[in-house]
């Protein structure tokens, strides 16, 4: 099992070195080789992988996790030093007893993610071979792609907070470069710059709150250490089986509590592009169609939520925070939605569905808990599969039309693209939460434990919030659906003669995610089997035990209600899309006049104004004091810089005359030293 | 002792090699072989590493971490060494460079004063020998004059110094002196005797490690010869200078009652201070070079000025002997792999020698100058203590050896001053990140506009090799710094709680 855990990231990082070094003069066109062999070697593996953690927790009623240490970065510790447990607040030079062991591990929680996100990767870096082909940038592509995969297995199986910073920030890098690949184009650069920009602000509560972490509780890992001959405790890990044992005692509560889980819930905030940091993932889709589906829909934009299902036990001891999480989540589900119905872009609108899918799995998280920690990681999980789908159909449609993605400009496209159609209905099916789709199970399930949950009427605040969403995401999904697919059939220019289906090796992988998007939802939800699975993990076993919330599933009271509910919206909502973009179009232009005349329709044409709020409230503000910083920095600062860069140099001046390069005078300036030496020390 | 005879058999060897024009080419392979030979030897004694057992005494590890770093540089330096370029007297050169590292292993290993002198000796020797060999330089009579009159009168001073500790201490083996002045020899009469040994002895290893005043010597030396004699200057003898400080300031007479930390923090002011500061002015690399030498110097001296104050047995999370040697370890390494990387430059048939030859060489076409841009851009940065690089840890452990004395809860005066060092270093540190960093800049951002050089080109030669191993040994170092200060305060004589009580029965720390 240790070797699987370093074959996984392993395998994409020599990837990357394989790509970079020959890429560019021996594999040219072949430069995906390496890294589709890498992914699906660490695919092959993070299955067997996740079949042993099966069976390793299905033997036992216990949690379970194993940890592999590769090498201990940054240890100073002396030996005397080391097996003793290191005392928290101890000052600054307690960094004698720093260290950050590079260590990975794999538990239920882990094993899920790694097959997802190795998954993803294999069905995107195929369907890269045929999007991509021709692109001057080939290797360069696989190259970043190849980073990312390793980067983000890695997020998902450090376990230690220092690292998930590491490659936290490592997979923002790759997004960053993919967003920016196509770098001469202006868009595409300034859509990079903002999603770095505002992905700081995140990374920096991020950054505070494991400053506060390690202040608090003295070390930085997930997991206890022990000593390696001994077995005595050295110390006890933030998630290790010391603390999450002792249920609510082990962790801190009140103010500091809620800081750390509100300081981590920010830099959540920034990865998933929650409400106030959404704004860089509509503008992220610049970059190429299959990073879109495989950075900025299915994986890395989820490691905000994995990350909080991860630190579930710091979350359930601060329940504010976790109010303040579902508040958040349930906002954006709803203001992303509402954007996303009159966006005549299909990337932006997928885009600003993933942010409100994201919401929901924040909202599922609120509840906290085992129950909450398995809605939100059940609605990851099969997201990954139908928005994966959903982008890769519309990149499918792209290649078609030649680039062009502009609802108004393409129409009826049923009959050229049939496989793609297919495949999109089968996504938009599942993003809409039809039964019996892999959406239906996921969503059903956040909107049931809203619904128990007894945290008070917020909570049922929440939960009707949430079946709006699920009405406008049926609807806004199967108007892109119906204008792109049905109707007049409409292909712009650009398209030229090459207005026909994508080949092959573009839609196997859109037919094997259609069919995962049709199964996985029944196969894993109604059985029971993704939440048992996860409960063994260690941090999610101990707040099942703390019982402090609702038991998930204790009485089934309403379930019936919700699931009538959620498919109530969900046909509604796509009815509605039917009447109005395949009726009779006077009454789409009734529908639109009345929302323009009370100004509903351009609030969300126009993205609720957020952007341009920043730029008045943000950009604009900070340019005007940039400007005035600048000149300040150019005739006040500079000068005084310029004065005490001057001062070592000036003392350097006056030294080097000494130097004159006669050997005498060296001589007799050492002796001056020496009797100078000998003096003070008789003399004192 | 086998690896030391071994080098010694080697250096005989090539020498008399040299006395046969048709054989002298066989010499080559003498080296090489004498110095890997002495390594596997090495390595077999010691179990491929300073792997210490717990109750190994401090000198053991001491010396093995010497006999190391000593056939390293052998490494380097032999492959560093241009073949051709002194052709005619390539034995001798040879036979000198295996003199040099003999001597830095008997330094490290040297039990009593003689054989610590004759170490000392043997590295300086070979260096007039072989800065009056090179013929690559600028000037090289000028260099190994230089040199020459100013080692020998330093020597002088250490050899007064010593026969004060003889006269003190009535014994040459070092354990006998330190239980001499343990029991008050250093003070004897009136303490000025005492004084006067310490003074004399740090006064003339003060020459070889380049510490203010006795430094003059280093920009004008390393100026007029090769990179190679360069690097030799800037690595062997200040190993050998701080093993004997150690062994003798802070392995005997930091017990005997005297003030010493007040001198060596006076040093190490003045040394890291004008390193620094002159270093900004300086456009030849060597000269640099020289002067960022004379500055590490300084910040190696903070590590032992923390490490004089250990009064009574007291453990120190951060001990300022290990820091010390880590960051020689560290300094070594990266100093090393500098002068490797410019001695394979040339342009034309050249040598690079100013901060403009390297201009634009990371944009250069070819892959080889790349390397080599990248590779001297790792050093510099390691050199300026930038994060994930060793230079780094070697800065940060000493600042906070430093630190950790300055905020002991303790009644001590030196308290303030011992934090008053600290902030002085780093202060130099960030001083001495600006010319680092010209270097830098010079290679990444600047363009190669000079029409009438030729292009910086790499000459295939084995120092290629030796440049990526010791930008390897920088990176790891830098990533897991752990095991190497567990090797450094190993071989640290203050990390051992008794430094003033080493019994009289200890065995006699010989190879």
């Amino acid at each position: 099992m240790e070797y699987l855990i370093v074959l996984i990231p392993m395998m994409p990082l020599a990837a990357v070195f394989v790509t970079a070094l020959l890429g560019p003069r021996v594999l040219r066109s072949n430069s995906h080789v390496p890294t589709v062999t890498a992914a699906a070697v660490a695919f092959v593996a993070s299955l067997a992988l996740l079949l042993m953690v099966y069976w390793a927790t299905a033997a036992s009623e216990k949690p379970f996790a194993t940890t592999v240490q590769l090498w201990n970065w940054a240890d100073l510790r002396q030996p005397e030093l080391e097996g003793q447990v290191a005392a928290p607040d101890a000052g600054p030079l307690d960094l004698a007893r720093f260290h950050v062991p590079v260590t990975l591990r794999v538990d239920p929680l882990t094993a899920v993610m790694q097959v997802t996100v190795t998954c993803i990767s294999l069905l995107v870096s195929i369907y890269s071979i045929g999007y991509m082909h021709d692109d001057p940038g080939y290797w360069r592509y696989f190259t970043y792609i190849s980073l990312f995969i390793f980067s983000m297995t890695m997020l998902v199986s450090v376990s230690n907070f220092a690292l998930l910073y590491v490659f936290w920030e490592a997979v923002g890098l790759c997004s960053y470069l993919l967003i920016g690949f196509w770098y001469h184009k202006p868009e595409a650069a300034a859509a990079g710059k903002k999603a770095f920009l505002v992905n700081r602000v995140g990374d920096f509560g991020f950054a505070l709150g494991l400053f506060l972490l390690w202040s608090s509780y003295g070390t930085l890992n997930f997991h206890d250490s022990v000593h390696p001959q001994t077995g005595e405790l050295i110390s006890a890990g933030i998630l290790g089986g010391v603390r999450t044992a002792a249920g609510g005692q082990g962790y801190l509560h009140g103010g500091v509590a809620m800081a750390i889980a509100l300081l981590l819930f920010v830099g959540a905030c920034g990865k998933s592009a929650q409400f106030p940091l959404h704004v860089w993932l509509p503008d992220a889709m610049e970059g190429p169609t299959p990073v879109s589906a495989l950075i900025h829909a299915a994986t890395m934009v989820t490691a905000g939520v994995y990350m909080v299902a991860r630190c579930m036990p710091l979350f359930d001891a601060a329940p504010g925070a976790l109010l303040v999480v579902g508040c958040i989540g349930g906002f954006t589900a709803l203001l992303a939605a509402f954007i996303a119905l009159t966006q005549n872009d299909l990337k932006r609108i997928l885009a600003y569905s993933t942010i409100s899918q994201l919401g929901y799995m924040f909202l599922g998280l609120s509840v906290g808990g085992l129950a909450g920690a398995v809605a939100g990681m059940f609605h990851l999980f099969t997201h990954a599969f139908f928005k994966a789908l959903l982008f890769l159909g519309a990149g499918s449609v792209m290649h078609a039309m030649g680039g062009v993605i502009d609802l108004q400009r393409i129409g009826g496209l049923r009959r050229r693209l049939p496989w793609t159609y297919a495949t999109f209905l089968v996504g938009c099916l599942a993003l809409a939460g039809v039964f019996p789709l892999a959406g239906f199970f996921s969503k059903d399930e956040i909107l049931g434990v809203l619904y128990q949950q007894e945290g008070g009427g917020v909570y049922r605040l929440l939960f009707y919030a949430g079946l709006a969403g699920a009405l406008m995401t049926a609807f806004y999904t199967f108007r892109a659906f119906f204008l792109a697919f049905h109707g007049e059939e409409l292909v712009p220019a650009e398209a030229g003669r090459h207005a026909h289906e994508s080949p092959p090796v573009m839609l196997l992988p859109l037919v094997i995610l259609a069919v995962a998007s049709l199964v996985v939802g029944a196969i894993f939800g109604p059985t029971g089997w993704f939440e048992s699975f996860l409960s063994k993990t260690p941090g999610l076993a101990a707040v099942a035990e703390a019982g402090s919330h609702a038991a998930p599933h204790a009485g089934h009271d309403g379930h019936t209600w919700v699931v009538a509910w959620s498919t109530v919206a969900a046909v509604l909502g796509i009815a509605l899309a039917a009447i109005l973009y395949l009726g009779p179009g006077g009454l789409l232009r009734g529908v639109a006049t009345a929302a323009r005349s009370v100004g509903v329709y351009t609030l969300s044409y126009r993205k609720v104004f957020i952007d341009e709020l920043y730029a008045l409230a943000v950009v604009r503000p900070l340019r005007g004091l940039a400007i005035v910083a600048a000149w300040f920095d150019r005739y006040v600062i500079d000068c005084l810089v310029d004065l005490v860069g001057l001062l070592p140099k000036a003392i350097g001046a006056l030294l080097r005359d000494v130097q004159t390069g006669f050997i005498p005078w060296y001589a007799s300036a050492m002796m001056l030293g020496l009797l100078t030496l000998l003096a003070a020390l008789v003399l004192f | 002792m086998i690896p030391e005879l071994v080098l010694g058999m080697g250096a005989v060897a090539c020498f008399c090699l040299g006395a046969f024009p048709t054989v002298r080419r066989a010499s080559q392979l003498v080296a090489w072989f004498a110095v890997l030979f002495a390594g596997a030897v090495v390595g077999v004694q010691t179990g491929w590493w300073h792997g210490h057992a717990v109750s190994e005494p401090w000198y053991a590890a001491f010396g093995n971490l010497f006999r190391w770093m000593g056939l390293g540089l052998g490494l380097v330096l032999l492959a560093s060494m241009r073949p051709g370029a002194s052709e005619r007297h390539e034995a001798e050169s040879l036979g000198c460079l295996l003199s040099a590292i003999l001597g830095l292993m008997l330094v490290g290993g040297a039990a009593d004063l003689i054989t610590l002198f004759l170490g000392l000796e043997l590295i300086s020797v070979a260096s007039y020998i072989l800065l009056y060999l090179d013929r690559d330089g600028p000037r090289p009579e000028e260099a190994a004059g230089k040199y020459f009159y100013l080692s020998i009168l330093s020597s002088a001073v250490f050899l007064y110094g010593l026969s004060y500790l003889y006269g003190l201490g009535g014994a040459l083996r070092l354990d006998r002196l330190t239980h001499a002045w343990a029991s008050g020899a250093g003070t004897l009469g009136d303490a000025s005797l005492g004084a006067m040994a310490a003074v004399l002895v740090l006064a003339g290893l003060a020459f070889k490690i380049t510490a203010v005043p006795f430094h003059f010597y280093a920009p004008d030396v390393y100026q007029g010869t090769s990179h190679v004699n360069a690097s030799l200057l800037s690595v062997l003898p200040k190993a050998a200078g701080m093993a004997a400080i150690i062994k003798l300031l802070l392995g005997i007479m930091v017990g005997g009652g005297l003030p010493l930390w007040q001198v060596t923090l006076a040093v190490a002011v003045l040394t890291v201070t004008v390193g620094n500061v002159i270093a900004l002015w300086q456009t030849h690399l060597r000269r640099l070079l020289a002067y960022s030498s004379i500055a590490h110097a300084g910040f190696m001296l903070i590590g032992l000025t923390a490490a004089m104050t250990y009064r009574r047995p007291h453990q120190h999370p951060w001990d300022g002997a290990g820091a010390l040697l880590f960051y020689l370890v560290a300094y070594v390494i990266a100093t090393a792999g500098a002068f490797a990387a410019l001695s394979v430059l040339r342009r034309g048939n050249r040598p690079v020698e100013r901060l403009d030859d390297l201009r634009g060489l990371a944009r250069s076409n070819a892959t080889a100058p790349r390397f080599i841009a990248w590779s001297l851009a790792a050093f510099m940065f390691s050199l300026a203590g930038i994060p994930p690089l060793a230079g780094f840890w070697g800065k940060l452990a000493v600042f906070f050896s430093a630190l950790d004395v300055g905020a002991s809860p303790s009644e001590n005066p030196l308290r303030s001053r011992l934090l008053w060092l600290a902030v002085i270093g780093a202060v130099n540190a960030a001083i001495g990140a600006a010319y680092y960093l010209r270097v830098v800049g010079a290679m990444f951002f600047t363009e190669d506009d000079a029409q009438d050089r030729q292009q910086a080109a790499v000459v295939a030669t084995p120092a290629v090799v030796a440049v990526f191993a010791c930008l390897v040994l920088t990176l790891a170092i830098g990533l897991s710094p752990g095991s190497w200060f567990q090797a450094a305060h190993s071989a640290s004589p203050t990390a051992v709680p008794t430094i003033v009580e080493v019994s009289l029965d200890t065995a006699p720390a010989t190879h």
